[in-house]
C-alpha cells in the first residue's frame, strides 16, 4: 500500500489547516485505508449512490425572517468578541 | 428513597400520587452525585441550583392540581453535545471549552414543555468520535459496574450517569451505535430512533446523515416515554418526518404475533462467546413466549464498518471545519493573519478527531473520491436493500449489540482499527436510517459484566422494537 505517504499525510494535514506530526498517523492511516480497501470485493455496477440520510426531497420554505429563535442581541452577546454591537474578529489580512 | 429501582414509570406514579416530591428526587440524585462522582466522572456540568428551583416549581404547579404528562418533571442528564441555552457545551473539546450556547436544541424545548430538571451535562468522546469515552478532552469516565472499565461510547457519560443512579434517565446521540452501545456496557437501555423521527437541531453536527438524538434509561418502557417525548417533525431540521408513534401500540399482548429475524451475518462463528450465549438467552426467552423466528441473510452487512468509516470522517471533516478559531471559542489577541488563527484553534482538536479529519479529507480528495466517498455511498444502498428485503419477510431483526463485553481502559486506545470493531454490529441501522433498540439480557458467568442483544425494526416502526422490547421486560420479569 505505497499510495499512503508521509508526504500525503502532510498534504492532507495542510488541506484540513492542522498541525501535526505526519509520523504519529501515517502507520494507523495505511491500516485503515488498507481496510477501506474491502469495499472493492463488491459489485456495485449500475448501483446508485445514497445521498444523505433522508428520504425526504426539497423542502421549500418562504424566504422570509424567522421571529422565533435567537434575537441578533443574544447573538453578539455570545460571540467571543464585540464591541458597541459589532462582531470583532481578528484580521485576517497581514 | 430507593434510586436503584426508580424508573419513569414510578417516578410518574409516584409524584401523581403524592408519595415523593421531585424535589427530593432530584436532592437524592445530587447526594448519589456527591458520593460516586469521584470513581465515575459522568458528568462534566453540573446545574444543581437551577435543577432544584426548577423542581419546587414543579412541586408547586403539582401541588396545586393540574394534568400532567407521563414524561413530567424527569430529572435527566443531557450529552455534552446537546445545547441548553445559556450553559457551556463542549462537545467534549479542548475547541469548544468556553462555548456557550445561544438557544436550546430543540429535543430540550420538548423536554422543558413537560417540566423536565436537567441535572446536568454528561461526558462524551470528543465530538462524540469514539466507543470508549477516552478520548474526551476532560477526564476519563469509569463503568459504573466496574470501575477497571470504560463506559462504551461516545454517550458513556449518559450511559453511566443512568446506570450508577446520576440521574433518572439520559440523552444521548448515536451515529454509529453511540446510543446503544454505551447502554450495552453499562447494563441500561438505549434507543436510536429512526433516521429523521428527532430533530437534530442544537446537536454539534459529527456526521449528518447518521447523527440521531435518542434516549438512555433503565427500562424500554422508559425509552418509549422520552421517546415519545423527543419525537416531532421541526422546521430547524428539514430532514425531521411526520408519523405517527404511540407508546401504547401495539398492546403488549400483541407483539407476540411479530417475526423476529435472525440475521446470519450477525452471528458470524468467531462471535465472542459470552455474547453469543447472551443472545441466545434472549432468543430462548422468546421461543419460550411463542414468538416466531426466522434465520434472514444480509449479505452485505460484513461490508457495513468499512462503508460506515468513509463516510462519517467525510462528513466529520467537512462538519468540523466551521471550526476556524472565528466563531466559537475565545482567542489570543495577537495573532498574525488567518493561517494562524486556524491552525491556533485547530491544533486543539485531539489525535483521534484530527485523524477522521485526515481520512475524511482523504476520501473526499479530488483523486481517491470515487473510488472511497463514491464507492462507500454506493455500498450503502446495497446495505439498505439488504434490510428493506429482510423486512419483507420478517417484522424485526435480532442481533448482539457489541461484539464483546465491555473492555478495560486503555485496552484498545493504542489501536484505533480495533476500537472502530466495537461499531461492528451498530453501524448497519445508521446507514440505513432505521431504529434500533440495545436491552441487556443478563451477564457474562466469570465476571460479571452485562450483555445486551439488539433489536432493529423497519424505518418509523419503533413501535415494534418498543413493543417487543416491553414484552421482553415482562416475560422476564425484570423491573
Amino acid at each position: 500500500m505505497s499510495k499512503i505517504s508521509k508526504n500525503l499525510i502532510k498534504d492532507l494535514a495542510e488541506m484540513s489547516k492542522i498541525d501535526l506530526e505526519e509520523e504519529n498517523y501515517t502507520d494507523d492511516f495505511k491500516e485503515i485505508i488498507n481496510y477501506f480497501d474491502k469495499l472493492e470485493e463488491v459489485d456495485t455496477e449500475g448501483v446508485e449512490e445514497t445521498a444523505g440520510g433522508s428520504i425526504i426531497e426539497n423542502v421549500f420554505r418562504n424566504d422570509e425572517t424567522q421571529d422565533k429563535r435567537i434575537p441578533p442581541e443574544k447573538g453578539i452577546k455570545d460571540f467571543p468578541e464585540t464591541d458597541d454591537g459589532f462582531l470583532k474578529i481578528p484580521s485576517v489580512f497581514n | 428513597m430507593n434510586l436503584e429501582n426508580l424508573t419513569i414509570k414510578k417516578f410518574n406514579k409516584g409524584i401523581k400520587n403524592g408519595d415523593f416530591r421531585v424535589l427530593e428526587i432530584v436532592e437524592n440524585y445530587f447526594e448519589n452525585i456527591e458520593d460516586k462522582e469521584g470513581d465515575i466522572n459522568a458528568y462534566l456540568s453540573n446545574f444543581q441550583d437551577k435543577a432544584v428551583r426548577k423542581a419546587e416549581k414543579v412541586d408547586l404547579k403539582i401541588e396545586k392540581g393540574y394534568d400532567f404528562s407521563m414524561a413530567e418533571g424527569l430529572p435527566l442528564a443531557i450529552k455534552d453535545n446537546i445545547l441548553i441555552e445559556d450553559t457551556l457545551t463542549t462537545a467534549g473539546s479542548k475547541v469548544l471549552q468556553d462555548y456557550r450556547s445561544s438557544f436550546d436544541a430543540t429535543v430540550i424545548e420538548s423536554l422543558r414543555s413537560n417540566n423536565a430538571v436537567f441535572l446536568g451535562k454528561t461526558n462524551l468522546d470528543e465530538f462524540a468520535m469514539g466507543a470508549s469515552t477516552e478520548n474526551s478532552a476532560f477526564g476519563l469516565t469509569s463503568n459504573p459496574l466496574d470501575l477497571e472499565r470504560v463506559p462504551g461510547g461516545s454517550s458513556g457519560g449518559s450511559a453511566a450517569a443512568v446506570a450508577a443512579d446520576l440521574s433518572l434517565a439520559a440523552l444521548g446521540s448515536d451515529t454509529g451505535g453511540s446510543v446503544r452501545q454505551p447502554a450495552a456496557f453499562c447494563g441500561v437501555v438505549g434507543l436510536k430512533p429512526t433516521y429523521g423521527s428527532v430533530s437534530r437541531h442544537g446537536l454539534v453536527a459529527m456526521s449528518s446523515s447518521l447523527d440521531q438524538i435518542g434516549p438512555i434509561t433503565k427500562t424500554v418502557e422508559g425509552a418509549s416515554i422520552l421517546f415519545d417525548v423527543i419525537k416531532d417533525e421541526d422546521f430547524y431540521d428539514s430532514t425531521t418526518l411526520d408519523y405517527k408513534y404511540s407508546y401504547a401500540e401495539p398492546e403488549i399482548d400483541k407483539v407476540r404475533d411479530l417475526t423476529i429475524g435472525l440475521p446470519k451475518e450477525f452471528f458470524p462463528e468467531e462471535l465472542d462467546q459470552r455474547i453469543e450465549k447472551g443472545v441466545n438467552k434472549a432468543i430462548d426467552n422468546f421461543k419460550d413466549f411463542g414468538v416466531e423466528f426466522k434465520e434472514v441473510s444480509m449479505k452485505h452487512i460484513e461490508y457495513s464498518l468499512p462503508c460506515y468509516y468513509i463516510i462519517m470522517p467525510a462528513e466529520a471533516s467537512t462538519n468540523l471545519a466551521r471550526y476556524d478559531g472565528i466563531r466559537y471559542s475565545r482567542r489570543d489577541v495577537e495573532m498574525e493573519g488567518l493561517e494562524e488563527i486556524y491552525a491556533k484553534q485547530r491544533q486543539a482538536f485531539g489525535d483521534e478527531v484530527k485523524r477522521r479529519i485526515l481520512l475524511g479529507t482523504f476520501v473526499l480528495s479530488a483523486g481517491y473520491h470515487d473510488q472511497y466517498y463514491k464507492k462507500a455511498q454506493k455500498v450503502r444502498s446495497l446495505i439498505k436493500q439488504d434490510f428493506i428485503k429482510a423486512f419483507q419477510e420478517v417484522d424485526v431483526l435480532l442481533t448482539p449489540t457489541t461484539p464483546t463485553p465491555p473492555f478495560k481502559k486503555g485496552e484498545k486506545t493504542k489501536d484505533p482499527l480495533e476500537m472502530y470493531f466495537s461499531d461492528v454490529f451498530t453501524t448497519p441501522a445508521n446507514l440505513a436510517g432505521v431504529p434500533a433498540l440495545s436491552l441487556p439480557t443478563g451477564h457474562t458467568t466469570q465476571e460479571g459484566l452485562p450483555v445486551s442483544f439488539q433489536l432493529m425494526g423497519d424505518f418509523k416502526r419503533e413501535q415494534d422494537i418498543l413493543g417487543l422490547g416491553r414484552y421482553y421486560e415482562k416475560i422476564v420479569g425484570s423491573r
